[in-house]
């Protein structure tokens, strides 16, 4: 296969992970507009193991992955006070301040603004990537069967009810926050060492929104959507080369669309049959 | 009445006042209320959109962006400084409706977020027409007045500054009248505070949901105009940072409350220059976006807002 | 011609110049239909860079016309192949792998910026094909890349010393004061690193070492900044940014009368400058590896085409950068080199033409530039030029001698 189309694979297996890592507040119904910042966090601190202690790359992956993580956990808890736009505000927030203290501390370790060059001479191949995209794949699947994942899905839908059956909200939603860290985390360190060059400008506000925007487009409501919706945008532009300078112009059109014709994303519950509820209750409900 | 140019101390061969502390603090301190007066105008056009419709229009910072490439095009094409601005200013408003009309309309029993959403959508749409159209580098508006400098005491002020400033008190001001005084400002008030019970009194709330959009976006225009021509950059990527920093300042001020936005605004403003002037570049975002957080986590209504059920909602 | 005849002599005459016309079509012929050189284009035609690359876009075209106008390299034409990076570092690896696996071009021209070079030069390297990028200058990026990357630009740091050198020596600068950009890579490396450190190595004393007075790239506002500096005493101001930064500086300077002489690295070197910074420009010395007045023939030619065509397209103002003029004597050294080194272009040969390049470009001494004899530094990549001084006088750019 050329190394372009591996590139792109590769690259999509990232973003995939990036969505994943959205969905896990998203299914709670938390919104995060700061995990590209969890992404920078597992990006450098996995670097930095790589490059200047020379810690092999599986374990700094990890790492990289669990202080994001902690991250996530930290921000879960004033996240749980603020809701919709206050925490989507909030939450952008934190993003950008994750990018500015990389841009002006720790210089000496990560380069701060000149950026963190040579991280690793050969680039990670893609059966790294994707073995990993795989992973939280069959991890996602098996969460959205278990009774955990079916809280989720409450706590998602009916705050009330979920803490009437005894769910203990709280830990569930700061978790969540805590999981879609570790996992942006984790794909930030494959980003790390795929590019094997970061600079913060590369985890900005912007980077942000996109991850958030695949799991909307390709449907909030389970897992498969964000895989979705970051198929279409890491191939679409592929496919809209044509486009040329009108390719931004192109997804800002798709995006209102979308939001007026399918506003739950293209892959809905009721297509996975996992949608619980009986037929009367969702008359009720929308 | 012209305000004289005092002489200022020369205290270096080079002709070159050098300030003492104090005057360093209150000069920047100006500076703040000037950079701060920006992102009251377009707090307000967030805060306008939040507090009447609940509704979080991502792309005001683009539109403010179309506003001031609208009337350096308009200025380009040979009219005058005041018909641009007029016809930019109007241009915007329209843009506004058509936002309403993809990203509200249709959208009314959606999930808050998806609103939202939509207008991101349209915040990339503008972008990038913006940018293929004009292009990617910067322009400025033409030196259509020679800015005169005025010291009061040891303040420097130039011209282009008070008439920004003047003009925004101006707009604060008279939407503030509009929205008191007049039927379709008491319309907006009743609302925001209960839309069914607008409807049932008897206020078209469709019109007045248009003239909300429209009147956003025309101020969210304006503040673009007067920024291009006050700092001298017209650029399609100009709105992305005012635009974060008036969600900021409306947050930081009060959510839905106008005279919440113009203090956010001024707030953010001081903080922004005080923390560049005193402890560098570096520190500045540290400083405005530390602050909306921890607004945030300590007082999410923000310094003026209050529980809605106890206040008049704009 | 005398009287053309029909007689034996004439038939002779008709025959062999048919026979001339024959060959002559045959070898045209045969040189048209001589598979094309493709040179890879990786410019960031949309995005942050896109007014930028646009205007190379048109040395492209036009170093391309002229050399396969002559003849092409060695009978074959030169063609390009284009695709956008958008301005994205993670585009420009996807263009550079398409690029040399796909379209499997000789070569590649660009990336624009650092950003891009940083991740797409790792790639090309390793795939093993030449780039030669025209406007990055950020310390080290082709050197943490050889051999296969080259930058047709003068690092930050040999560009600011005859500049720094020249301002001191003509306003007898003792102290200055330093603003730079703490976001931006290169103007950052040039406030922290290369200006304070060429102006020690001329004992200029620097009175708010270590406090320096910053700012972030495409701020608009400077007021603050500009008042922290009427704290100081000082000379002159040694600004480390780019040209619009640079405008936004010096007219606020001026304005809030701070007037001392100012110097600034080469980012600082575009007509944009002049026309944006109006009369708050005038007296700023900066440096340049070409200016598109010099009194050359061959600079002057060029200059004419280039502005005719882009007036053409719009680009206001029309007349050419040094960017653009590093493309277009990028192409011609690629040209040379595989003249030179016999590239054969046959599908067989492409990583053999490919390496012949990279070879020939490394060996490359005193190739005759638009503006300069060019040269590239074997450890660096980057290239070695001529580099002039110049400062902003009567709305135009002045040579300093």
């Amino acid at each position: 296969m050329s190394s372009y189309y591996l590139d792109v694979l590769s690259a999509l297996g990232i973003n995939i992970l990036l969505a994943l890592g959205v969905y896990c507040p998203m299914a709670t119904g938390q919104i995060s507009l700061g995990n590209a910042g969890f992404m920078a966090i597992g990006a450098y601190v996995s670097a930095i193991l790589t490059v200047h202690l020379h810690a092999p790359l599986f374990p700094s992956l990890i790492i990289g992955g669990l202080i994001a993580g902690i991250f996530g956990v930290l921000v879960g808890f004033p996240a749980l006070r603020l809701k919709g736009v206050f925490l989507a505000i909030a939450t952008l927030g934190f993003g950008e301040i994750v990018r500015n203290f990389f841009m002006n501390f720790l210089d000496t370790l990560t380069g701060g603004a000149y950026g963190f060059r040579g991280i690793g001479d050969t680039p990670l191949s893609i059966t790294w990537i994707w073995g990993w995209v795989v992973f939280f794949l069959i991890f996602f699947f098996l969460l959205s069967r278990s009774r955990l994942g079916l809280a989720m899905i409450t706590i998602h839908d009916d705050d009330i009810v979920s803490e009437l059956i005894g769910i203990n909200i709280v830990r569930m939603k700061i978790g969540a926050f805590g999981l879609g860290a570790f996992v942006a985390g984790v794909a930030g360190g494959l980003y790390a060492h795929y590019y094997l060059y970061i600079e913060p400008e590369f985890f900005n506000v912007w980077e942000s929104i996109y991850m958030v925007l695949f799991v909307i487009m390709g449907g909030m409501l389970n897992f498969w959507g964000g895989v979705l919706g970051a198929g279409i945008f890491t191939l679409l532009p592929e496919f809209t080369r044509l486009l040329q300078d009108w390719r931004g112009a192109f997804f800002g059109v798709v995006i209102i669309g979308l939001m007026i014709a399918r506003p739950s994303g293209l892959v809905t519950r009721k297509m996975l049959r996992l949608d619980l509820r009986p037929p009367a209750q969702k008359e009720i409900k929308r | 009445m012209l305000i004289e140019s005092l002489p200022v101390p020369v205290d270096h061969l080079r002709g070159n006042g050098v300030l003492k502390g104090e005057e360093l603090f209150i000069q920047q301190l100006f500076n703040g209320v000037m950079l701060g007066s920006t992102y009251s105008l377009i707090a307000i056009a967030f805060t306008l959109l939040m507090g009447i419709l609940n509704m979080l229009n991502f792309a005001i910072g683009e539109v403010f962006m179309l506003g001031a490439i609208f009337g350096l095009t308009f200025v380009n094409l040979g009219l005058s400084i005041y018909t641009a601005f007029s016809l930019a200013v109007i241009c915007t408003g329209c843009v506004c409706l058509v936002i309403e009309r993809f990203s509200f309309r249709p959208l009314r029993n959606a999930p808050p977020l998806v609103p939202l959403l939509s207008t991101i959508g349209f915040s990339i749409l503008f972008q990038n027409i913006a940018e293929n159209i004009w292009g990617s580098e910067r322009s400025q508006f033409p030196e259509w007045m020679e800015p005169i400098d005025f010291h009061i005491g040891p303040i420097l002020i130039s011209s282009t500054q008070l008439i920004f400033l003047g003009a925004a008190v101006f707009l604060m001001v008279g939407l503030d009248l509009f929205i008191q005084r007049t039927r379709i400002g008491r319309g907006m008030r009743s609302v925001a505070e209960n839309i069914e019970t607008a409807s049932i009194l008897g206020v078209d709330s469709n019109l007045i949901i248009s003239t909300t959009f429209f009147v956003s976006g025309a101020l969210a225009g304006a503040s673009g105009i007067l920024f291009g021509l006050s700092f001298s950059i017209v650029s399609p990527f100009m709105g992305m940072e005012p635009g974060i920093k008036g969600i900021a300042a409306m947050i930081v001020g009060g959510m839905g409350n106008i005279r919440g936005a113009i203090v956010g605004g001024m707030l953010i403003g001081i903080i922004e220059v005080l923390s560049v002037a005193y402890l560098g570049a570096t520190a500045r975002d540290f400083a405005v976006y530390g602050a909306l957080f921890l607004v945030l986590v300590i007082r999410p209504q923000g310094i003026l807002g209050m529980i809605q059920a106890e206040r008049e909602r704009i | 011609m005398a009287a053309l005849r029909t007689g034996k002599r004439g038939k002779i005459f008709l025959l062999e110049t048919l026979i001339f016309l024959l060959i002559f079509a045959m070898t045209t012929g045969v040189a048209l239909a001589q598979q094309p050189i493709k040179i890879g284009v990786a410019f960031g035609l949309t995005g942050l860079w896109s007014d930028w690359c646009k205007r190379d876009l048109i040395a492209v075209e036009m170093a391309m016309e002229e050399i396969n106008a002559a003849g092409g390299v060695n009978g074959m034409p030169l063609k390009p192949v284009i695709y956008d990076t958008a301005s994205k570092p993670s585009e420009a690896t996807r263009v550079v792998r398409k690029l040399a696996t796909d379209d499997k071009v000789l070569a590649i021209l660009g990336p624009f910026s650092s950003s891009e070079c940083e991740v797409a030069f790792p790639v090309g390297n390793r795939i093993g094909i030449v780039m030669i990028a025209q406007a990055s200058s950020k310390p080290g990026v082709a050197a943490a890349n050889r051999p296969y990357a080259f930058r047709n630009k003068v690092d930050e740091l040999r560009l600011a010393i005859p500049a720094i050198k020249k301002w001191k020596k003509h306003h007898n600068i003792k102290t200055v004061a330093i603003v730079h950009d703490a976001k931006d890579a290169v103007s950052r490396a040039l406030g922290t690193t290369v200006l304070p450190g060429v102006c020690k190595k001329l004992g200029i004393k620097i009175v708010n070492e270590g406090k320096y007075v910053t700012y972030t790239t495409g701020d608009f506002d400077m007021r603050p900044q500009v008042t922290r500096l009427k704290g100081y005493e000082f000379d002159g101001i040694v600004f480390g940014g780019v040209y619009m930064d640079g405008v936004t500086f010096i007219k606020e300077a001026r304005r809030q009368g701070v007037n001392q002489p100012m110097v600034g690295g080469n980012p600082l070197m575009h007509l944009l400058f002049l026309l944006r910074g109006g009369k708050a420009a005038e007296g700023v010395y900066t440096s340049s590896e070409f200016y598109y007045w010099m009194p050359k023939p061959s600079v002057q030619k060029f200059t004419k085409e280039y502005i005719k065509r882009a007036k053409n397209k719009g680009f206001d103002p029309p007349q050419p950068l040094q960017f653009d003029v590093n493309v277009y004597d990028s192409i011609y050294m690629l040209a040379h080199v595989m003249k030179e080194r016999g590239i054969t272009n046959k599908p067989g040969d492409l990583a053999r033409d490919r390496e012949l390049i990279m070879k020939g470009l490394t060996d490359l001494k005193g190739f005759p530039g638009l503006a300069s004899e060019i040269s590239f530094n074997k450890k660096t990549g980057d290239a070695t030029k001529i580099i002039y001084v110049v400062k902003a006088q009567g709305g135009e750019w002045v040579l300093v001698d």
